[in-house]
């Protein structure tokens, strides 16, 4: 979709914002979660205003040239379509756990994988890093903690760079114990390369068809505005 | 006539660890495996796992007297292995995929595998929870989840290496349970330290020097006192206050059934009430030390004690009660959300967290694992000067011989270490600025008897410091302990004196706390 509105027209980009504002509503969504994507807004607002419609004569210095209403015309679109992307993607990461997401995506790889075992790997790899990232921040925080009871931090950041430095050893010890760990586990369990199939227990509903038939037809309408 | 198999191994030598190993092990058949730490035990699981191969010597899978090569052994599927922690051991980003990922590698049908897993989820308890993170479970279920997972691909035998010891007595019940459903169809090798559990095998074997050592049945090896006194078992009876082949009354039992100070009904005020002990009547130590007045720390916890300097308090419950949390209250790695903690006469807030780090110390779970200094010498002088740092004196050297730390590994990195002696550097490092407040969080766990009971004996012999020290295994401390707190769901709902534990055994061991 997001490939689809860099190419469509304005009525596109309106279709898009009827959408998400119906998404919005139907989600339940809280308001203030997008509270964050009005600063954004603001600074990538300021900054396409100023590079796409500020122009200046060539050979003139930039504070010799003028407004134009062509060049801001095409900032104010750029920044709706940066607002729709970024606006669908708060509303899906907001609905969707990182686990689900990670799922979603080896699912959608299945096809892929009865043509190349790689794919089967690399959906695996998603899977692994959902599971592997949270338990090395979770021994990089006891880590931390260790350091912590060793005595006060201190307060010169020449010395806390030092401090940190410290600690990069020992984490990458233990990254690498892990990753072992896992190594192990995969191979306990009778993995090899292209074996992983992602399994999802649940049933479709009919509001999982709803969703599909929602993009297909929003997707197909983007083509035809394009 | 169901097919039996025998996993044989023949005078295995792996490295300087193993010295020629050999073992008829048979399907149906439960082994204990006891040994120090270091001793290989880990090894030979993951070579009978079929993740290392044996330099010398062979393994072979024997189905119904006829051999098959190892090397043909779909050994994977064949020999299920589950490790100590919980939490390291998970693929699956789900419950289900947890459960299936084994099932799928083995080629069955997915729709079949998705029916199955509904089944084995409903039958450990997890039935919708399917979709969830392995994260989002107990370190009990997380452990039932794995060896379930294992289960399920029905290998004709499953190694597990101490998968039973991170666990509370009510989560190992659980999974024991799980196991002994496997019993007739799977032999099982259960590496641990527990006496207790190892009576529960079939056979027992110790590994010692390289060597395997069939000690036969657990009953008469624990009543043989030669072969007591020869593989350490007496001091592992000891330690572990096993009883069932003793004949002689322990020393929990020698401990008088003085006044109790069972307080649950009015725990507030448990810090006003410890006037029938003897042990801390020192000048300046029926000051508080620490006090939680009607303290909060988010829905984590909720606490109103006094904990008076000198005391020792032994703090059991289940796992993720909130022990570990109330640990790291007294650190100030979680601030109250209401009412005040005052640690050493002051209230904790973030201006006043360094001045009282300086007089408390924390030992973490596992704390052996989670070294930063660059030697065993750094890490126990961890934040001293440079100059200061390469002053070895005999003083120095002494103080880390006082910890059975030889002074000659001083220099060695702490990854070379056993874990029994990296957990002596880290209670070494932890004493030496002379705390007043001692923080333990189960300082023993994983560890072989020999190197639990030097701990225990360090810890015993320390005088004028106020203790705090949580456990699954309140026989590790009954001795030394002035009071026992039972933590679950966050709150103290127990608080008693150590002279009439007994009184609320049933309500301890119902909490899963082994007694």
């Amino acid at each position: 979709m997001s490939l689809l509105m860099t190419m469509t027209q304005w009525q596109g980009l309106a279709l898009t914002s009827l959408v998400l504002l119906g998404l919005v509503i139907l989600g339940r969504t809280p308001l203030r979660l997008y509270r964050s994507l009005m600063v954004v807004l603001f600074w990538m607002g300021l900054f396409y205003g100023l590079s796409i419609g500020w122009v200046w004569p060539e050979g003139n210095a930039f504070w010799q040239g003028h407004w134009s209403m062509t060049g801001l015309t095409q900032a104010a679109e750029l920044l709706w379509r940066v607002l729709l992307i970024f606006g669908l993607t708060r509303l899906y990461s907001a609905v969707t756990r990182p686990l689900e997401q990670g799922l979603g995506i080896a699912y959608f790889f299945s096809p892929l994988i009865r043509i190349s075992p790689k794919a089967s790997d690399f959906a695996l790899l998603l899977t692994l890093t959902l599971r592997f990232i949270p338990l090395i921040v979770e021994e990089a925080f006891i880590l931390w903690k260790a350091r912590l009871l060793k005595g006060e931090w201190p307060t010169s950041w020449l010395k806390r760079v030092s401090e940190v430095t410290q600690l990069i050893v020992p984490l990458l010890l233990l990254s690498l114990k892990r990753a072992e760990e896992l190594a192990e586990n995969l191979m306990a369990r009778g993995y090899c390369t292209g074996k992983y199939r992602p399994l999802i227990l649940q049933e479709r509903s009919i509001d999982d068809y709803a969703g599909v038939l929602v993009i297909v037809v929003w997707g197909v309408l983007l083509l035809i505005l394009g | 006539m169901k097919h039996r198999n025998v996993l044989k191994v023949q005078n295995i030598r792996y490295r300087d660890i193993l010295n020629g190993v050999s073992l008829d092990w048979h399907q149906g058949e439960i082994i204990a495996l006891l040994g120090a730490n270091g001793s290989g035990k880990s090894t030979l699981a993951r070579l009978l796992a079929g993740l290392l191969e044996p330099e010398v010597g062979e393994i072979q899978f024997t189905v119904d007297g006829t051999v098959c090569t190892w090397n043909t052994v779909q050994r994977w599927q064949k020999i299920g292995l589950v490790g100590q922690h919980p939490r390291r051991q998970m693929i699956g980003a789900t419950v289900a995929e947890e459960l299936s990922f084994g099932l799928l590698n083995l080629g069955k049908d997915p729709r079949w595998v998705r029916h199955k897993v509904r089944e084995l989820a409903g039958a450990i308890g997890l039935q919708g929870k399917e979709d969830q993170s392995p994260a989002t479970l107990s370190g009990g279920e997380r452990q039932r989840l794995v060896a379930t997972a294992i289960l399920a691909m029905q290998p004709s035998f499953l190694v597990l290496d101490e998968a039973l010891s991170m666990l509370d007595a009510r989560s190992q019940a659980n999974l024991l349970d799980l196991l002994m459903q496997a019993r007739p169809e799977t032999g099982q090798l259960w590496i641990t330290h527990d006496a207790e559990l190892a009576s529960k095998a079939d056979r027992v074997l110790v590994l010692q020097g390289g060597k395997l050592d069939d000690l036969s049945k657990p009953g008469e090896a624990f009543n043989d006192t030669q072969v007591k006194s020869l593989y350490g078992i007496q001091s592992l009876l000891d330690m572990t206050y096993f009883n069932d082949f003793q004949d002689s009354e322990t020393s929990i039992k020698d401990i008088d059934d003085r006044n109790c100070r069972y307080n649950s009904d009015n725990p507030g005020d448990s810090g006003n009430s410890d006037d029938s002990k003897s042990s801390n009547t020192a000048e300046g130590q029926d000051q508080p030390i620490i006090k939680w007045n009607q303290t909060n720390f988010e829905s984590r916890l909720s606490i109103n004690k006094v904990i008076k300097a000198g005391e020792f308090v032994g703090i059991v419950g289940p796992s993720g009660s909130g022990k570990t949390t109330l640990l790291e209250s007294v650190m100030g790695f979680i601030l109250p959300t209401e009412g005040q903690l005052t640690v050493c006469g002051e209230r904790l807030s973030k201006s006043s967290l360094n001045t009282l780090r300086r007089k408390t110390r924390f030992l973490l779970q596992e704390a052996g694992e989670y070294l930063i200094g660059r030697s065993v010498y750094h890490e126990i002088y961890y934040g001293d000067t440079i100059k200061n740092l390469k002053l070895k004196t005999q003083d120095r050297l002494s103080y880390i011989e006082s910890f059975g730390i030889p002074a000659r590994l001083a220099e060695v990195s702490p990854e070379r270490l056993s874990g029994g002696e990296r957990q002596k550097v880290a209670l070494a490092a932890a004493l030496r600025t002379h705390p007043e407040i001692l923080l333990l969080d189960e300082p023993l766990i994983g560890l072989d008897v020999m190197s639990r009971a030097s701990i225990q004996a360090i810890i015993s012999a320390l005088e004028n410091i106020t203790i705090l020290y949580v456990t699954h295994d309140l026989r590790e401390i009954i001795q030394d302990v002035d009071r026992i707190w039972l933590v679950e769901e966050g709150k103290i709902v127990l608080d008693c004196s150590a002279e009439c534990w007994q009184e609320h055994k049933e309500q301890l061991q119902a909490a899963g706390v082994r007694c």
